[in-house]
């Protein structure tokens, strides 16, 4: 079998050292857990917990109990099981997200960027469906639901307009249980929901070192009803995290280690993905970079102390721009990070359709990263070697000045080659006679045609009537 | 030139050479307000256009930003009528419902670096803090961030509420969710995409 790629920045050395300095931060000096009834929970676990201040800390009792219990493969399932798939899957190959919370796309038809809506979310969620190297729909800011139940009315969207897997996050507090309550609506019953969760759920670290209300009240629900957690901790070096990649490292391991084992404590065997998604501050600007070669390492030393280190199955921000336009920049960060992420571990690649930012994003970047994750996985897979590949026979019998076009030899694996439909494939005065498209021309056309055939998941009327209630009551209850 | 050497310590961050120069200044019979005006505050416009060149970084402003209020510190009590920072006052917090406030942190140091009196309430701030914190202070601007879109609605409240009161402050906002068309619907009197632009904005206001 052919063997995947691997890059590995952390010697066994390291990660253990890494590991040592987590656990010492994680036992000696705590993380501060900032909701009450997560507080009394890690106390009952076994966490030392100071009411008072909120911090928590864990002993290595806990840790060790915990690394026991996580399992080692999580399975991800959407509402239709067709599209579910195992982390790490036994190949080697990887699973894609799409981007979540945007609010704006670059809009081919307008030029220009524009609003999310509804409506245009319901057709990015169409699109994830038909495309067939994205695994995972993440959630938006359809611009035109009302701000304080924007998550809810975005779910809404989701599991209407898409059987795959959903990628989940809150965007506050109040908002919670009705997002459980919609999940539920779905399923239809706790035990359905059980049996098939819909979604990965995101609750996020406060870098550095907190962990919000509405995290653990995410966490908490996802031990109630046993939904597949990808934690992740979002530092930004230099700003919210130290300056240095091996010290954001650090405290990105210390705050998922906390996730992992707060997952466990709240529920042994609570699945768990350990979720990747630092940036860099420049600190000649301010700005933060998603997309730079410091940034890249740390996600890869991270995704490699999770995958080597821990055994659990990893995600990372891995399709991040920090250009707006699908131009050069964009299409050199969306092979560099994919590349080195998924051979440093990382099983679920996040990002696919976003630009520049955190709340930009384009239908037609989508179809363009659905293209380029092909590439990117044919090229990790490595090369399979064999006497039939190697092909010893083969070059003896055709000998010097030989050929092999018409040999069986190559009749047999002549359609094996990755050959992606929008790069060019043709010669110079070809593609100049079919018009000279450049790569966003021809993948403006490609979606477009696609776009034709974009369907709404179909749902019994009085499922869709349930859900549409429970968007209703978030409304009443949360617009002020 | 007077101040020569006192501007090279602050804009090189040495916060010990900035508070023996400004004692020395004093010792040698001059004005505080003077030390004040050419010495430190021209010495922060030196590092502001550095930064804005790409020649500073933003720790290196930042260091020069606290050699700077060292040397202030032995001013203070002798300059009477003067804004404490020079060039106004700044309430500025993360508002309510939302605790990220990294953007916000770096936006204050900057106002700081820039010579802004600011006043940090934090985060999760709620439109009535904000009120009676622009009131306390005399503010001239009251700055409001939001990462989340659920808390955005918070910020039309604190706006609303800064009328009510008859706050001359202007408000500004900003942050990950924010769009000038927003701020503009909401009738804030400002936004800035960054850190950097949000002290263009608030020099500008106050101009």
């Amino acid at each position: 079998m052919a063997r995947t790629l691997r890059v590995q920045p952390l010697s066994s050395d390291d990660i253990a050292s890494i590991f040592d300095k987590a656990a010492h931060i994680l036992s000696e000096h705590g993380v501060k857990v900032d909701y009450e009834k997560a507080l009394e929970r890690l106390a009952d676990a076994g966490a030392q917990v100071d009411m008072e201040t909120r911090m928590v800390r864990f002993p290595k009792e806990t840790l060790d109990a915990a690394l026991a219990s996580v399992p080692r493969a999580v399975t991800v399932k959407g509402g239709h099981e067709k599209h579910d798939f195992t982390v790490p899957d036994p190949s080697g190959k990887f699973f894609s997200t799409t981007c979540v919370q945007t609010m704006r796309y670059l809009d081919p038809d307008a030029g220009d960027y524009i609003e999310n809506t509804k409506q245009r979310f319901a057709e990015w969620c169409q699109l994830v469906e038909a495309l067939p190297n994205i695994d995972v729909c993440a959630i938006q800011t359809p611009m035109d639901a009302p701000s304080e139940t924007a998550d809810v009315h975005a779910l809404n969207v989701q599991l209407q307009n898409t059987s795959k897997p959903l990628m989940l996050l809150a965007y506050c507090y109040e908002s919670v249980p009705y997002l459980f309550d919609l999940m539920l609506a779905r399923a239809g019953s706790v035990e359905a929901l059980r049996e098939r969760p819909l979604l990965l759920i995101n609750p996020t670290s406060l870098s550095p070192l907190v962990y919000k209300d509405m995290d653990m009240a995410q966490l908490l629900g996802a031990a109630e009803y046993n939904i597949p957690v990808a934690a992740n901790s979002l530092p930004v070096a230099g700003a919210t995290s130290p300056v240095t990649i091996a010290g954001t490292v650090l405290l990105e391991v210390v705050e998922l280690l906390a996730f992992l084992v707060m997952s466990q404590m709240f529920k042994p065997g609570l699945p768990f993905i350990a979720t990747v998604f630092n940036t860099t501050m420049d600190l000649g600007t301010g700005n933060a970079l998603l997309a730079n070669s410091e940034t890249i390492l740390t996600r890869a030393s991270v995704a490699q102390f999770f995958k080597e280190g821990i055994g659990v199955p990893v995600e990372t921000f891995s399709l991040m721009a920090d250009s707006y336009v699908p131009d050069g920049q964009t299409a050199a960060e969306k092979v560099l990070q994919p590349t080195i992420l998924s051979m440093a571990g990382a099983d679920i690649l996040y990002g696919a359709g976003r630009l520049g930012g955190s709340t930009l994003a384009s239908p037609v970047q989508l179809v363009i990263d659905d293209r380029l994750l092909a590439v990117v996985k044919r090229t990790v897979a490595g090369v399979q070697i064999d006497d039939d590949t190697l092909a010893m026979q083969e070059i003896i019998e055709a000998g010097p000045g030989g050929h092999y076009l018409r040999r069986k030899h190559t009749l047999k694996h002549c359609r094996e080659m990755l050959r992606p439909d929008l790069f060019v494939p043709d010669v110079l005065d070809n593609w100049i006679n079919a018009g000279r498209k450049d790569l966003q021309e021809r993948a403006i056309e490609l979606y477009r045609e696609l776009r034709k055939d974009l369907q709404p998941v179909e749902l019994p009327d009085d499922v869709k009537r349930d859900m549409d209630n429970v968007v209703k009551a978030a409304d009443k209850a949360l617009i002020k | 030139m007077a101040f020569d050497e006192l501007q090279k310590a602050v804009i090189e961050g040495d916060s010990d050479e900035s508070v023996r120069l400004v004692q020395q200044h004093l010792d040698e019979g001059k004005e505080a307000k003077d030390i004040l005006d050419n010495g430190l505050i021209a010495a922060m416009d030196v590092v502001g256009d550095l930064f804005g060149k790409g020649e500073l970084f933003i720790p290196e402003m930042l260091i020069a930003a606290e050699a700077m209020q060292d040397g202030l510190a032995l001013l203070k009590p002798l300059i009477v009528d003067q804004e404490e920072g020079g060039k106004g006052t700044v309430v500025i917090g993360a508002v309510k419902g939302d605790l990220h406030d990294i953007g916000k942190n770096l936006v204050a140091l900057m106002l700081e670096g820039a010579g802004f009196n600011v006043v940090d309430l934090g985060a999760d701030v709620t439109p009535e803090a904000f009120v009676a914190a622009a009131q306390e202070h005399k503010a001239d601007v009251v700055g409001m961030s939001a990462l989340l879109v659920t808390t955005m609605p918070q910020m039309r409240i604190t706006v609303s509420r800064m009328r009510d009161a008859g706050l001359d402050a202007k408000a500004i906002v900003g942050g990950a969710p924010l769009t000038q068309a927003y701020a503009d619907e909401i009738q804030a009197d400002g936004y800035a995409s960054d850190a950097p632009g949000a002290v263009v904005l608030c020099k500008k206001l106050l101009a």
